[in-house]
C-alpha cells in the first residue's frame, strides 16, 4: 500500500469517527506544515498557532475531503489559506498564491521567504534532538546508516535501494527498521514518554 | 510489530498487512509511539525543523473539543492490486556504500552548532550532515571545465565550492 | 577569441536547421544562444543560488576585452569566498584559510561541452520543450524545459532573456518535479563598460602573503587513462578523458568526463596513499552528488549534477583496461 493509500486509510477511518487516525496524520505532517507556513508568518509562535489551527480546519473539512487530490496536497491548501487569512486579519499583507505552486510549496522553500521557525526555547531542544539524530546516525553500522539515508533523503522504493547495496528487500526493510529504532531509543528519554507529551 | 509501522510508513506493506498495521495503530500505544518517532527522525534528517514539545498535547486538547467528524457513508475505495514486490539479484562486486566521517583537518575547531550568519536561515542548527572530503574544491574546480553549467552560466555554478578544509555545513 | 566565438555561433544554425526544424531545434538553438550570451556579453548583477533550506547569494561580473574573457564571482553569504576568472584560469580566494587555489584550463574549444554534436544527443535523453514567457528581475524570458527521460539525471528548466539570450534563472528537478537546486538572478545589468575595478578581487592575497595552490605545471598530458566504465548509464558518452595535475596533488590524476549533454560527471582516480585509509561513502549538495569508492590500489571519485544512483553507478562500474 503506497504512501497516498495510507493517508486515505487514516483520513477514511478519521471521517469514520476515529480522532486518532486524525491525530496519526498529524504527527506526520506537522512539521512540514509548520515549514511551509513559516514562508507566511515571521513569529515562531505565531506559525505553530496557525499550522494548529490550520489542522483544525480540516478535521472539521474532513466529511468534504473525496480524496481527488492526495491529503497532503488539501491540507497545504488549508494551510496557505489559514495563514492568508491570519495575515489579513493582522492587517498584514499576504502573498498571492499565483507565486507558489503547491507542489513546490511543499519541500522547495522560495529563500528571501525563508524564516527561523523555532522560538528559543525550541532552538535548544531542536540542536538537541538534531545533535543526537546525527551523533546516531554516525554511530550506526555503516549498512544501517546508508539504507535509511538512502530512504529517508533520497526517497528511494525499497526495491531500489535493494538494487542500490546488493541485497534483499526484506534486508533493507529490517535494516531502515533498525535504524530508526536505534535512532528512537536514544531519542526517547528527550520527548518523554508517550503518555505526557505525544499522546 | 514496530518493524511493521516502519515498512508502512515507507508505503512499503502489502495491502492486508498494511490494514492490519493500521488497525493496531490504533489500539497499540507503543505503536503509536513508533509511528512519531520515526516520522520525527526522517523530518530531522531532511532539517525539516521540529514543533513545539507540546504541540501535539495542544493539538489534542482543541481536538478533544471538536464534535467528532462523520462523513456520509460512501462506497471503499478500489483496492489497489500491489504487485509482488521483486527481490533484486544480488549483484556482485556492489560495494556496500559505507558513511566516512572525515577528518576535519584545519586547526581551527569549528563549532558545528553555531547559528548561521544569516537571521533568516532555516530553523536547525548547523550540523555537517555528509561531511565532504577536503579534497572536494579541487575535483569540484577540475569538474566545473567540462560541465555544461558552466557553458550556459559562466562561473555563476563555480558557487558550487564548498571553502577549504571545513566541513559543508547546511544552513 | 572573439572571432572565434562569433564563427562558432553563426556556423551552428546551418549544420542544426538544414532539415526541416522540430520544435526541439528551437530549444537547442535557444541553449547555444543562452551560451554564447553567457561568455559574449558584458553583464553584473546579484543571483541567489538555493538548494534544500540552504540559500546564497551572489554577485557577478562578466566582460570581454581585447585581452579576452573575464569574470568574478563574489559569495556574499556563509563563508565568503571568490572566484576570478581570467581567460583559461581560474583562482578561489578562501579567506579562511588565507588560501587561493588556482586552475588552469585544459579545454581549447571555446565551449567544449555545449558544441553540436553533444547538443543533438539530447534528444535521447530528455524530452525537449518550449514553456511560458515569464519576466524575471525585469526581463522578459522565454522558459525551456527538458523533462529526463528516466530517473539517471534531472529536469532542467531555464528562463533566458529574449533579447540577449542571457540566462536570468535555471532549475534542476528530481523525479518528483522537486527543485533540487535553483540558480535565479535578483538584480541584473546587461551590456555597456565593465570597470575594472570590478573584476579584481577583495583580498590582497599577494600582499598579504596568502598561499597560492597551484596545480604542478601542464606539460603535454596523456588522454588515455587506462580507465573505463563496464557500463555507462543509458545516454552519457565520454567527452573527455586526461591524466592531468589538479591543485593539491603531487602525482597525475586521471580525470574522465561523461555527459548527456546536459549533465556531466567526472570520473578522478588516483593511487591511495599508501596506509591511508581508503575513502567510500556517498555525499550530497544541491545537485551535486559525490561518490568515493577504493578499487584496488586505485581511489575513485565520481561526482557530478546528476542523481546519487547515477554517480554510484558509474563509480561501480569503473575498471582499469590494463593499457
Amino acid at each position: 500500500m503506497g504512501d497516498r493509500e495510507i493517508d486515505q486509510q487514516l483520513v477514511e477511518r478519521a471521517q469514520h469517527g476515529d480522532k486518532h487516525a486524525f491525530e496519526l496524520l498529524v504527527a506526520k505532517y506537522q512539521r512540514k506544515l509548520g515549514r511551509l507556513l513559516s514562508r507566511f508568518i515571521r513569529d515562531a509562535a505565531e506559525i505553530e498557532d496557525v499550522t494548529q489551527e490550520a489542522f483544525i480546519k480540516a478535521y472539521r473539512a474532513l466529511p468534504s475531503f473525496r480524496g481527488d487530490s492526495a491529503f497532503y496536497t488539501w491540507l497545504y491548501r488549508i494551510g496557505i489559506n489559514t495563514a492568508k487569512n491570519y495575515l489579513v486579519a493582522m492587517g498584514r499583507r499576504a502573498p498571492t498564491t499565483t507565486e507558489f505552486d503547491i507542489a513546490d510549496a511543499e519541500t522547495f522553500e522560495n529563500g528571501e521567504q525563508l524564516k527561523d521557525v523555532n522560538t528559543p526555547e525550541n532552538e535548544l531542544m531542536s540542536k538537541q534532538i538534531a545533535n543526537t539524530v546525527n551523533q546516531t546516525l554516525q554511530e550506526l553500522p555503516d549498512e544501517l546508516r546508508t539504507a535509511i539515508t538512502l530512504r529517508e533523503i533520497e526517497g528511494l522504493r525499497y526495491e531500489d535501494i535493494a538494487t542500490i547495496m546488493g541485497c534483499p528487500i526484506g534486508t533493507v526493510r529490517s535494516r531502515i527498521f533498525r535504524a530508526r529504532e536505534a535512532i528512537a531509543e536514544k531519542l526517547r528519554p528527550m520527548l518523554g514518554t508517550s503518555k505526557d507529551k505525544r499522546w | 510489530m514496530k518493524h511493521d509501522i516502519s515498512a508502512l510508513m515507507d508505503g512499503e506493506l502489502e495491502q492486508d498487512a498494511a490494514e492490519t498495521a493500521i488497525a493496531r495503530l490504533k489500539q497499540q500505544e507503543e505503536l503509536r509511539d513508533a509511528w512519531f518517532d520515526y516520522h520525527l527522525i526522517g523530518d530531522v534528517m531532511r532539517q525539516t525543523g521540529i514543533v513545539s514539545a507540546d504541540f501535539g498535547e495542544r493539538l489534542r486538547g482543541k481536538l478533544a473539543m471538536e464534535p467528532v467528524v462523520l462523513a456520509p457513508r460512501r462506497p471503499l475505495l478500489q483496492k489497489t492490486k500491489i504487485a509482488a514486490l521483486s527481490v533484486a539479484a544480488s549483484l556482485a562486486a556492489v560495494a556496500v556504500v559505507a558513511w566516512v566521517v572525515l577528518q576535519n583537518n584545519t586547526d581551527k575547531a569549528k563549532d558545528n552548532l553555531a547559528a548561521t550568519q544569516q537571521s533568516n536561515a532555516a530553523a536547525l542548527a548547523s550540523l555537517p550532515r555528509y561531511p565532504l572530503n577536503s579534497n572536494v574544491n579541487e575535483y569540484l574546480l577540475a569538474h566545473q571545465e567540462f560541465s555544461p553549467s558552466t557553458t550556459m552560466q559562466g562561473v555563476a555554478p563555480y558557487v558550487r565550492t564548498v571553502s577549504d578544509g571545513a566541513p559543508e555545513t547546511n544552513r | 577569441m572573439r572571432v572565434l566565438l562569433l564563427s562558432l555561433f553563426l556556423a551552428w544554425p546551418a549544420t542544426l536547421l538544414a532539415d526541416s526544424p522540430a520544435p526541439s531545434d528551437d530549444v537547442l538553438a535557444w541553449l547555444q544562444k543562452i551560451a554564447s550570451a553567457a561568455h559574449q556579453l558584458n553583464y553584473s548583477g546579484t543571483f541567489v543560488y538555493q538548494y534544500g533550506n540552504h540559500v546564497e547569494t551572489s554577485r557577478i561580473v562578466h566582460a570581454v576585452d581585447a585581452s579576452g574573457e573575464h569574470e568574478k564571482l563574489e559569495i556574499m553569504d556563509g563563508l565568503p569566498r571568490e572566484i576570478i576568472r581570467n581567460n583559461d584560469e581560474v583562482q578561489c580566494f578562501l579567506p579562511e584559510s588565507k588560501t587561493v587555489k588556482v586552475e588552469k584550463r585544459k579545454a581549447t574549444k571555446a565551449f567544449p561541452a555545449l558544441l553540436p554534436e553533444y547538443l543533438s544527443n539530447l534528444g535521447e535523453s530528455y524530452v525537449i520543450k518550449k514553456g511560458e514567457q515569464e519576466r524575471i528581475a525585469g526581463f522578459e524570458c522565454q522558459a525551456l524545459v527538458l523533462q529526463p527521460k528516466d530517473g539517471l539525471r534531472y529536469g532542467h528548466r531555464f528562463w533566458a532573456d529574449i533579447n540577449s539570450g542571457l540566462l536570468l534563472k535555471a532549475s534542476m528537478l528530481d523525479e518528483k518535479n522537486d527543485v533540487v537546486e535553483q540558480f535565479s538572478f535578483t538584480q541584473l545589468n546587461i551590456g555597456g563598460p565593465i570597470d575594472e575595478e570590478m573584476l579584481k578581487p577583495k583580498y590582497p592575497a599577494k600582499t598579504a602573503g596568502w598561499r597560492y595552490d597551484r596545480a604542478g605545471q601542464p606539460g603535454p598530458m596523456s588522454t588515455e587513462t587506462g580507465w573505463s566504465l563496464k557500463s555507462p548509464p543509458a545516454g552519457f558518452k565520454k567527452i573527455m578523458e586526461v591524466k592531468r595535475m589538479i591543485s593539491g596533488k603531487p602525482a597525475p590524476i586521471s580525470h574522465i568526463v561523461y555527459s548527456d549533454g546536459l549533465a556531466a560527471v567526472s570520473v578522478f582516480i588516483e593511487p591511495l596513499n599508501p596506509g591511508a585509509k581508503p575513502l567510500n561513502g556517498l555525499s550530497k549538495r544541491g545537485a551535486l552528488n559525490i561518490y568515493t569508492k577504493p578499487v584496488d590500489e586505485y581511489q575513485v571519485t565520481v561526482l557530478g549534477e546528476a542523481p546519487a544512483m547515477t554517480v554510484m553507478q558509474i563509480g561501480n562500474s569503473v575498471y582499469y583496461t590494463g593499457n
